[in-house]
């Protein structure tokens, strides 16, 4: 739990400076995630998709078959 | 804060905190605080890298709720356009961050700091492609700050 404290620390300080100096995508749409709104969360899930959308077509020019997003 | 007003002091101070929150990053957990990648590593199969990054995104979110708690302005959005471009614009972020293995600050914050030759290709890469993009939509449509 203790060497969670580091990274988690350091996501909020992350976080605070965005807040201070101004913000960009995408670390603004994740810092502004706890706020709940609808604007942030559109933007997330679609930055979300486009990650996975990347993972489908890399796996794809690599030849092997489209892997199920969530298996199991 | 307006991403796009001149605020010398307060950029530079919130500079210094992303620049003291990488490098805690970096020295305590031997990590590149790149958001995107970070976030990415989240929506893999969990491995023993998963704790750190949720730790890491736990930490931005907390700080982001209680920054809008406090300071309401810090966040609230001075761009005005219709949901369909928010979806198209994160979904080209998403992918695109993929694609170039980074993002602002993966690449323009620590791949910088680090004399990374690659992180300095994609950060004028993105950073041109950005002010191209904002001129040509501003010509087109009156859109822009």
């Amino acid at each position: 739990m203790i060497g969670l404290a580091i990274p988690f620390a350091a996501g909020a300080l992350f976080a605070a400076g965005l807040l201070v100096g101004g913000m960009t995508q995408p670390q603004k749409a994740v810092t502004a995630l706890g706020t709940g709104r609808p604007d942030v969360l559109v933007v997330v899930a679609s930055m979300v998709a486009g990650m996975l959308a990347h993972r489908v077509w890399e796996r794809r020019r690599a030849g092997a078959p489209p892997r199920p997003l969530h298996p199991g | 804060m307006p991403t796009t007003s001149f605020t010398p002091g307060a950029a530079a101070a919130g500079g210094a905190l992303i620049g003291a929150a990488a490098s805690l990053l970096l020295l305590g957990q031997g990590r590149v605080a790149g958001v995107s990648s970070v976030v990415a590593g989240l929506l893999r199969p969990p491995t023993h890298e998963t704790p750190w990054r949720a730790a890491f995104v736990a930490g931005m979110v907390a700080m982001g709720t209680v920054g809008a708690w406090l300071w309401p302005a810090a966040v609230v959005s001075t761009v005005d356009r219709p949901p369909v471009t928010w979806v198209v614009a994160g979904l080209l972020v998403g992918f695109g961050t993929r694609l170039g293995s980074g993002c602002t600050s993966g690449h323009g914050v620590c791949g910088l700091s680090r004399a990374s030759p690659r992180a300095l290709v994609a950060t004028l890469t993105f950073l041109t492609t950005g002010a191209l993009s904002a001129t040509v939509a501003r010509w087109l449509g009156g859109v822009g700050p």
